[in-house]
């Protein structure tokens, strides 16, 4: 098992390597993502560092309890010799080695708190099951992510030091190459490892040279006034940026076999230290400050010293505003990770592209148990499904899943004074420990479209469509349940009844013609029964419903008055507690407002699709979504 | 005894066959989607894979089944000296889209701690499934968290549990077989790519063909080991077809042009990353080795094609891709 397809063998992706080998010369310069498409060997190359240092890669599963991660009562020896002894947890395995998250994005909340608590202070503190303890556990953290499956949290995100992005090869010779390597070491894995091994031992040589030498590098005020320039322009908060592109700088250098930093080692280092810090509306090009004139080094001599920070201060743009204030109000939706090349301008009309909006207000967390699968919101699991995330003493009446694990550390410390019955380990009722699962449920959402012909007029219905298009890729992320309704001409249609295929509701929603007169009471009640319909069928639901709609009901459903309808309909999803969102579409000189009335009947949030472009307006949409 | 239907007996559906079989010589393909609509002999397909495994020999009382002549074994046999082996007939295994992820990974042994105080490790459904086959119908329903723990065992070999106070890793080597209907909701993109081969199927259409089925499935159904005796030739001689192609495999040969056939086509579809030009190639020799050919040549990549590339042509969510060319030789020669 331990022929592993070896890091030198690795074709291209130069810039992962490299993030990888810094952190390999000084650990300090505070571990590496790497954020990529599937298929680009971000795995191999980390499990591939093993060869190159005495450090381990110790991988951290996503499906680790916690238990595991910190640590805890050795019920063995407990058993066995009377004695309270603490078993290390992985962050015990990983101290002084290579901590390895595949697929960090997806890592549960929980582990990802006990992941930042340790990394920030080195040290694991544990405090449960009645033992106190406590043990350094300094590690280089390593991640892989892919971004379309999901952001990390900024919190999280800046813990890394570097940033790197891979991506797959598209020379044709090159990529060739990749499969002739990767096939032949399928079929032989040991030969192929020992026709590699001397590469292997030369890089690990040159690392521990650079190692080595890393230390003797100094830091200088110069180098350390750009550092934090280049920071203050990126706009990152916090000052965890600069310190990182210090130390990455120097063992760029170390790895260039120099003993002072010179521009080139900073530019370096900020390829890898800012492209996740940047704020989102900062400057987009991480550049480094100006370079002196005639390329000499900020190392060197007082007067140039000077000469070189006074120059760059007076070239560097004016520092960035503060940032706003940003408070415990609106934890929720965390900005997205911000791409290097994409940063910036994100549209809402025109154009293919569309921002992803996350409207949706995350479901509250609450204790009720219920059954399903996704990420939009956590909830303790009924099912005995989902993941083992802790334990508990006293259960739900319906859930005694036994947590064996638990239930023996808590019998521990009682076997020298209780009777055994022919057992190793007498257990009596209060010992008895359960197991705590906890799902993502996603939600449910209704999507409920007025394609009637007032849509088609301007760019209404685009402006509509993409608003749900964004919406949905949210969906698609956070594994929602969606329908869709459409309304137009005579009545109202279910395109698409409530199904997990977020695919199948696009697909849906692009071909959807427009045209005809504006049923809004008839689609409103459509969606209602549909959502009412499932209820009765899990109790459980949490449905939410999108109406998009320019208002301009014409086509009554009960009476002869088309608004009274719709208004009639819409306080229907009032008084199902059906929570809502309208997007009104209006955008003439001369409105109507109703689709604002629409979505008070509906006790809903109200957005104008026209707005929904700004980022402005998506913070105030943030901060709303907070407040439900 | 059991009589599973032959899978030489399915009519029809020669793509999932194809994609079956080339599985089963050569597991490093990375498993089988099979994705279609109900009754179109998905499962049977599966559970008839049983008539075309050969017997192997395992250690002895081992619960991976170790196989000595694989050079891959579990922590407790290597540490043995000597072992029995024992005939093993390898088989597949079925996971149920209501497994909890214990059961699938393994957890702690109850008796073991209770009785003697020892943290022993009790193999889960993926100790099963070493060697053989792993099964899961309806694998869009099973929880993203365990088809990841599925995947991640199925790409490494090995499953390593870090759970419930145990920390515990043995061999997993197994070809990892889902079946789908894609109305029930997809498999994330990144799921998908990990999965070597994806067929697409339907119910057959040809009248004759139908009526074909029909009076096979009666036949069956009225006899089932009559039945199976009456294609007991057929199996035997696939099995055997089989078996010269296992052996067979590292010795077919593959021309350089074909690597660069292989990375054209990944980088003309603009496929993520590089599974895909190498599951390409692989699935290409190992077709090459089912005929006997002693090369593998490009109309094979082409014929694999499709079940290599047509699940991994989105890049991103709701990407509408043009959907798989008509002329490969023109993307081969462009």
């Amino acid at each position: 098992m331990d022929n592993r397809y070896p890091f030198a063998a690795i074709v291209g992706q130069e810039k992962v390597k490299r993030a990888l080998i810094y952190n390999l010369i000084d650990p300090r310069t505070g571990g590496v993502v790497l954020c990529g498409e599937k298929g680009t060997a971000k795995s191999t190359i980390v499990r591939g560092l093993a060869e190159l240092t005495d450090r381990k890669v110790v991988d951290l599963p996503l499906s680790v309890t916690e238990d595991m991660l910190v640590g805890s009562i050795d019920f063995e020896r407990a058993v066995k010799e009377g004695t309270q002894a603490f078993s290390g947890g992985l962050l015990a395995q990983a101290d002084g080695n290579i901590l390895y998250v595949d697929e960090v994005n997806l890592l549960p909340d929980g582990v990802v708190n006990t992941l930042i608590c340790a990394a920030a202070s080195g040290e694991n503190l544990v405090e449960r099951e009645g033992i106190s303890f406590r043990h350094a556990s300094r590690f280089v953290l390593v991640g892989t992510m892919n971004p379309e499956e999901g952001r990390l949290r900024p919190q999280f995100l800046d813990r890394f030091g570097l940033y790197a992005e891979v991506s797959g090869e598209m020379d044709v010779a090159r990529r060739a190459e990749i499969i002739r390597r990767r096939m032949d070491y399928e079929e032989a894995p040991k030969a192929f490892c020992a026709r590699w091994q001397g590469e292997g031992a030369a890089l690990r040589q040159k690392i521990i040279r650079a190692a080595e030498l890393v230390s003797r590098i100094p830091v200088d005020e110069p180098v350390r006034r750009l550092a934090a320039q280049c920071a203050a322009q990126a706009g990152a908060e916090g000052n965890r940026c600069e310190l990182v592109l210090v130390r990455a700088a120097a063992a760029a250098a170390a790895w260039a076999e120099r003993d002072h930093i010179t521009l080139e080692d900073l530019k370096e280092a900020a390829q890898y230290v800012l492209p996740h810090r940047r704020r989102q509306d900062a400057p987009p090009p991480p550049q480094p400050p100006a370079p002196p004139q005639d390329g000499t080094e900020p190392q060197g001599g007082p007067k140039e010293n000077r000469q070189n920070s006074g120059q760059t201060a007076s070239e560097a743009p004016p520092p960035m505003e503060e940032p706003p204030e940003t408070d415990g109000q609106e934890p929720e939706p965390p900005p997205p990770v911000e791409l290097p090349q994409n940063s910036g301008a994100e549209q809402l009309v025109e154009g293919e592209e569309f921002a992803q909006l996350s409207l949706l207000p995350s479901l509250p967390r609450d204790r009720l148990p219920r059954k399903g699968s996704g990420r939009r919101s956590k909830t303790k699991s009924g099912a005995n499904k989902g993941r083992y995330a802790a334990f508990t003493a006293s259960p739900a009446p319906f859930q005694r899943d036994l947590a064996l694990d638990a239930t023996l550390r808590a019998a521990a410390p009682f076997q020298r004074v209780r009777g055994h019955a022919g057992c190793a380990v007498a257990l009596t009722e209060q010992d008895l420990r359960f197991k705590v699962r906890e799902d993502h449920i996603g939600a449910t959402v209704l999507f409920c479209v007025d394609a009637s012909g007032s849509m088609g007029a301007g760019k209404r219905m685009k402006a509509a469509k993409e608003a749900v298009l964004s919406l949905l890729l949210d969906s698609y992320q956070k594994r929602d349940r969606v329908g869709l309704v459409a309304f137009r001409g005579t009545g109202a249609e279910t395109l698409l009844d409530i199904t997990a295929s977020v695919d199948l509701a696009q697909r849906q929603l692009q071909q959807l013609p427009t045209g005809g007169r504006t049923p809004l009471a008839a689609g409103l009640y459509q969606g209602w029964q549909l959502l009412k319909a499932r209820k009765r069928k899990d109790p459980e639901l949490m449905p939410l419903v999108v109406l998009v709609t320019d208002g301009r009901a014409n086509r009554p459903l009960w009476t002869q008055d088309p608004t009274a309808d719709a208004m009639k309909a819409a306080s229907l999803f009032r008084q199902e507690g059906i929570r809502s969102v309208v997007i009104d579409t209006e955008r003439d000189f001369i409105s109507f407002h109703i689709a604002r009335q629409v979505a008070e009947a509906m006790d809903g949030a109200y957005y104008k699709a026209d707005q929904l472009r700004g980022e402005q307006l998506r913070s105030i949409v943030r901060s709303r979504t907070a407040l439900l | 005894m059991d009589h599973p239907y032959p899978f030489t007996a399915i009519v029809g559906q020669e793509q999932m066959k194809l994609a079956l079989i080339l599985n089963l010589i050569n597991p490093a393909l990375g498993g089988v989607l099979i994705r279609g609509e109900k009754g179109t002999a998905k499962s049977t397909a599966v559970r008839g894979l049983t008539g075309l495994l050969e017997q192997v020999e395992v250690v002895e009382g081992c619960p991976f089944h170790c196989r000595p002549d694989s050079g891959e074994l579990c922590r407790d046999c290597r540490e043995k000296k000597h072992w029995n082996t024992v005939p093993y007939t390898r088989r597949v295994v079925e996971l149920p889209v209501s497994s909890t992820e214990d059961r699938v990974v393994g957890s702690l042994n109850m008796e073991q701690a209770i009785k003697k105080g020892e943290k022993v490790f009790e193999p889960g459904l993926l100790a099963q499934a070493n060697g053989n086959i792993l099964y899961v119908d309806e694998i869009n329903l099973l929880d993203d968290h365990i088809v990841d723990v599925l995947l991640d065992s199925a790409a490494m070999g090995v499953n390593t549990v870090e759970r419930e106070g145990i920390s515990y890793s043995h061999p997993a080597r197994f070809v990892l077989v889902g079946t789908m209907n894609p109305e029930e909701g997809d498999l994330r993109p990144q799921l998908l790519d990990r999965f070597g081969l994806v067929v697409e199927i339907r119910g057959e259409q040809d009248m004759a063909r139908r009526s074909e089925l029909i009076r096979r499935r009666m036949d069956y159904e009225t006899g089932p080991a009559a039945f199976c005796a009456k294609w007991s030739r057929e199996e035997r001689e696939w099995k055997e077809k089989i078996r010269l192609a296992q052996r067979g495999l590292s010795a077919v040969e593959i021309p350089d042009s074909l690597y660069l056939d292989a990375a054209k086509t990944g980088a003309a579809l603009q496929v993520d990353g590089h599974r895909a030009d190498i599951t390409l190639l692989k699935a290409a020799r190992t077709l090459a080795a089912f005929e006997g050919e002693p090369a593998a040549r490009r109309d094979h990549l082409i014929q694999v094609a499709p079940m290599v590339l047509s699940h991994r042509m989105r890049r991103q969510p709701f990407d509408t891709t043009d959907g798989l060319p008509e002329n490969w030789e023109r993307v081969l020669d462009g």
